[in-house]
C-alpha cells in the first residue's frame, strides 16, 4: 500500500473502524514509515484535542423557554383543528346561501323553517358569507349545516306537504316552496325535466317583468303531470323583498338556463380525468437512475423535482422525485421508470375531474348571463328597482366569475399534465 | 434507552405532551452542544436547538419509527444549523471585505481583552475558545462530521444514519475533516505561541 493509502486508513484506524487486514496493514507500514507515524500522532492528538472540548452547560431558561413554545405550539395546533372544522360548516352554510338568485328560494325555505320550527340557529352570518356557488344540484347535501336534513326534507317533501302548506300560509312564500321543492326533487333524483318545466313557468313570469313569481303547492301535480301550464289558477305570493332583494329579479332566469345548459353539457360529457401514479422502487445506483428519471421526464416533454424527503420520511439514503408529463406519455414512462429497479410499491390512481369540470363550466356561463341580465337592468330606466344594490351584486358576481375561471383553468391543468412521484432507495 | 424512547415517542403520538417533555429532557444537553458546537455561541445556540425540538414535535405523529428517535432527531438539529449556517455564509461574505479583520489583528484583540484575568483562567478559556474557532473554520459539512464523532462520540453507522451518506463517505469525509483541523491547529499554535510569547513580555515589561 503506498502512503496515501494508508493515510486514508489512518482516522478509521483510530476509530477502530478498518477490517483486520487493513489493521495489519497500517501497523506494519506505521513501524517503517516515520512520514506516516507522525501522521498518526497528529492526528491522536487532534482527536484528544477535541474530545478535551467539555460539554456546554444548557442555558438556565432553556427547558422552560422551550416548555412555554411547547405549550403555544400546541394550543395552535388545537386552535386551528377548531377553526378547520368551523371553517367547514361555514363554508357549507355559506355556499349554500350564497349561490345567488337559485339558492334565494331555498333561503326563504330554511328562514321560514327556522321561524317556525323553531331551529335555535340565528341567521346573522348567514347573509355574509360569500363563498363561490354552485347550482342547486350539488346543494343538498349542505342543507345538514344549518338544519337537519330531515327537518328540510320534512318542510318540502312528500310527507311534509301539509308542513310546507303550513309554511307557505305563514310567511306568504309560495316562491320559497317551490324553489325549495325543486331542491328536494333533486334529493329523490327526479327527472329534470319537470324542473324545466317548473323553471320554465318561473322565467316566463320573470321576464313578465315580476318581480318574483309563484305557484302554489297544490298547484304542482297538475304542473309536473299535464302538458300544459294553467296561466290561471297560480297563486301569487308576496315575497319578503328585505330578504330577497335584488336577487330575485333575475332568478328565474338563472333556473332555466342552469338547467339546460347542465343537460347540454351532460350529452357532450366526456370524461376528464387527472392520472397521478407514486412508486417506490430500489436502485442499484441513486445517481444514475436520478439522472435517467430526469432525461425521461425531459424527453416526454415534462419536468422533474426533487422534492425533499419530510423529516420524518428520513431514514437514510432515499430521494423523492416528483415528475409532471403530458398525460399522452404516461404509460410510456412510467414504462421505463419502472424499467429501472425493482418496484417495491406502485399506487396508480385516476380521479375523474368531470363533474368538477362541468360544475365549474355551466356556473361560468350562468354568470355571465347575470351579467348580462344585471347590466341589462341597470341600463334601464330604474323605476322599481335598488340600483344600489344591483351593481352590489354585480361586483360580487364579476368577483365569483374570476373565481370559476381559475378553477377551469387549474382543472384543465390537471387534466392535461399527469404526474408521477418517485421515491428511490439504494 | 432506545425501548423507553419508542415508548415514549408512541405516547406523544397518542398526544402526550408530557412525554415529549420527557424525551426533552433526556436530549436537551446533546442537542444544545450540536447547536453551540455548530454555531459557536450560546444565543444562536439556544434558539436552534428549540426550534429543533419544536420541528421534531410537530411532526412526531408522522414519525414511522425507521430509525431511532435520537438519530431522527440528531439529523433535524444538524439540519436546522446548517440551513442557518448556509443563511449567514452571505453575510460572512460581506464582512470578509471590512478592513482590519485580518486573523492577526482579531487575535491581538483577544489577547488585550483578557490580560486582567488570573493566568489559569485566560488559559482554559483561550483554549476552548481557540478550539471552537477551529470548529467554526471548518466548512459546516466537515464540521458537523467532527462534532457527531468527536464530540458526541457517535459510530460511523450512526453518523452515516444521521447524515444521509454511505459508511464510505463518512470514512473519507471524516479523515479530511481532520487533517484540515491538524493542519489549522498546527499553523494557529505557532500564531498562538508567538502572542503568548508577545503577551508573556508585554505583562513584564
Amino acid at each position: 500500500m503506498t502512503c496515501q493509502e494508508i493515510q486514508d486508513l489512518l482516522s478509521p484506524y483510530l476509530d477502530g473502524e478498518v477490517t483486520s487486514l487493513e489493521k495489519q496493514a497500517v501497523e506494519k507500514h506505521i513501524r517503517l514509515c516515520a512520514a506516516c507515524r507522525q501522521e498518526l500522532n497528529d492526528l491522536k492528538e487532534v482527536i484528544s484535542v477535541m474530545q478535551s472540548l467539555k460539554d456546554v452547560p444548557l442555558p438556565a431558561d432553556f427547558h422552560s423557554k422551550l416548555h412555554e413554545k411547547l405549550l403555544q405550539c400546541r394550543q395552535e395546533q388545537g386552535v386551528e383543528t377548531v377553526l378547520q372544522q368551523a371553517a367547514g360548516k361555514k363554508n357549507r352554510a355559506g355556499r349554500f346561501l350564497r349561490t345567488p338568485w337559485i339558492s334565494v328560494g331555498v333561503a326563504a325555505v330554511i328562514m321560514l323553517a327556522v321561524l317556525t320550527v323553531a331551529n335555535p340557529l340565528g341567521l346573522h352570518g348567514l347573509e355574509t358569507d360569500f363563498f363561490a356557488g354552485q347550482q342547486v344540484k350539488s346543494q343538498a347535501p349542505v342543507v345538514d349545516g344549518i338544519l337537519s336534513e330531515e327537518d328540510v326534507n320534512m318542510a318540502v317533501q312528500g310527507t311534509g306537504k301539509e308542513k310546507v302548506k303550513e309554511l307557505e300560509r305563514e310567511g306568504k312564500c309560495a316562491e320559497a316552496v317551490s324553489a325549495g321543492e325543486a331542491t328536494a326533487k333533486q334529493d329523490v333524483e327526479q327527472d329534470a325535466k319537470q324542473e324545466y318545466f317548473l323553471a320554465q313557468k318561473v322565467d316566463e313570469n320573470a321576464s313578465n317583468g315580476r318581480k318574483t313569481s309563484n305557484r302554489s303547492l297544490e298547484k304542482k301535480p297538475e304542473i309536473l303531470s299535464g302538458s300544459e301550464v294553467p296561466d290561471q289558477g297560480m297563486e301569487m305570493a308576496e315575497v319578503p323583498v328585505k330578504i330577497m332583494g335584488a336577487q330575485s329579479q333575475i332568478e328565474g332566469i338563472e333556473k332555466v338556463f342552469g338547467i339546460a345548459a347542465y343537460n347540454d353539457a351532460a350529452a357532450k360529457r366526456e370524461p376528464m380525468v387527472r392520472k397521478t401514479a407514486t412508486l417506490e422502487m430500489e436502485v442499484s445506483d441513486l445517481r444514475q437512475a436520478e439522472d435517467q428519471i430526469m432525461s425521461f421526464g425531459i424527453d416526454a416533454g415534462g419536468e422533474v423535482k426533487e422534492v425533499s424527503l419530510n423529516e420524518t420520511g428520513f431514514d437514510g439514503r432515499r430521494c423523492k422525485l416528483l415528475m409532471t408529463i403530458p398525460k399522452e406519455k404516461f404509460a410510456d414512462v412510467l414504462g421505463e421508470v419502472k424499467s429501472l429497479g425493482s418496484v417495491n410499491l406502485k399506487y396508480y390512481y385516476e380521479q375523474n375531474l368531470s363533474q368538477e369540470w362541468e360544475r365549474a363550466s355551466i356556473r361560468l356561463e350562468q354568470l355571465t348571463t347575470e351579467e348580462e341580465k344585471i347590466s341589462y337592468l341597470l341600463a334601464g330606466d330604474g323605476s322599481n328597482i335598488n340600483k344600489k344594490e344591483l351593481e352590489n351584486e354585480l361586483n360580487l358576481l364579476l368577483e365569483e366569475k374570476q373565481a370559476a375561471r381559475k378553477t377551469l383553468s387549474s382543472l384543465s391543468q390537471k387534466i392535461d399534465t399527469a404526474t408521477i412521484t418517485i421515491t428511490l432507495e439504494q | 434507552m432506545p425501548d423507553l424512547d419508542e415508548k415514549l415517542v408512541r405516547r406523544c403520538q397518542e398526544g402526550n405532551i408530557e412525554a415529549f417533555e420527557e424525551l426533552v429532557t433526556r436530549y436537551q444537553q446533546k442537542v444544545y452542544n450540536i447547536a453551540y458546537r455548530m454555531l459557536g455561541n450560546h444565543h444562536d445556540a439556544s434558539d436552534l436547538a428549540q426550534e429543533a425540538f419544536i420541528k421534531v414535535f410537530k411532526s412526531i405523529k408522522g414519525f414511522r419509527g425507521n430509525s431511532l428517535f435520537s438519530t431522527w432527531l440528531y439529523h433535524v438539529v444538524t439540519n436546522v444549523c446548517r440551513d442557518e449556517l448556509r443563511k449567514r455564509s452571505r453575510y460572512v461574505i460581506n464582512s470578509l471585505d471590512e478592513p482590519f479583520m485580518t486573523e492577526d489583528s482579531q487575535l491581538t484583540r483577544e489577547v488585550a481583552d483578557t490580560a486582567d484575568l488570573p493566568d489559569k483562567v485566560v488559559e482554559q478559556r483561550e483554549s476552548c475558545r481557540y478550539l471552537q474557532q477551529m470548529i467554526d473554520n471548518l466548512t459546516p459539512e466537515y464540521r458537523i462530521i467532527i462534532i457527531m464523532r468527536e464530540i458526541m462520540e457517535l459510530s460511523y453507522e450512526e453518523i452515516a444514519d444521521i447524515l444521509g451518506i454511505s459508511l464510505g463517505t463518512v470514512k473519507s469525509r471524516l479523515n479530511r475533516a481532520r487533517k484540515s483541523l491538524k493542519n489549522r491547529i498546527l499553523e494557529e499554535r505557532e500564531l498562538f505561541r508567538e502572542s503568548e510569547r508577545l503577551s508573556a513580555g508585554r505583562r513584564e515589561a
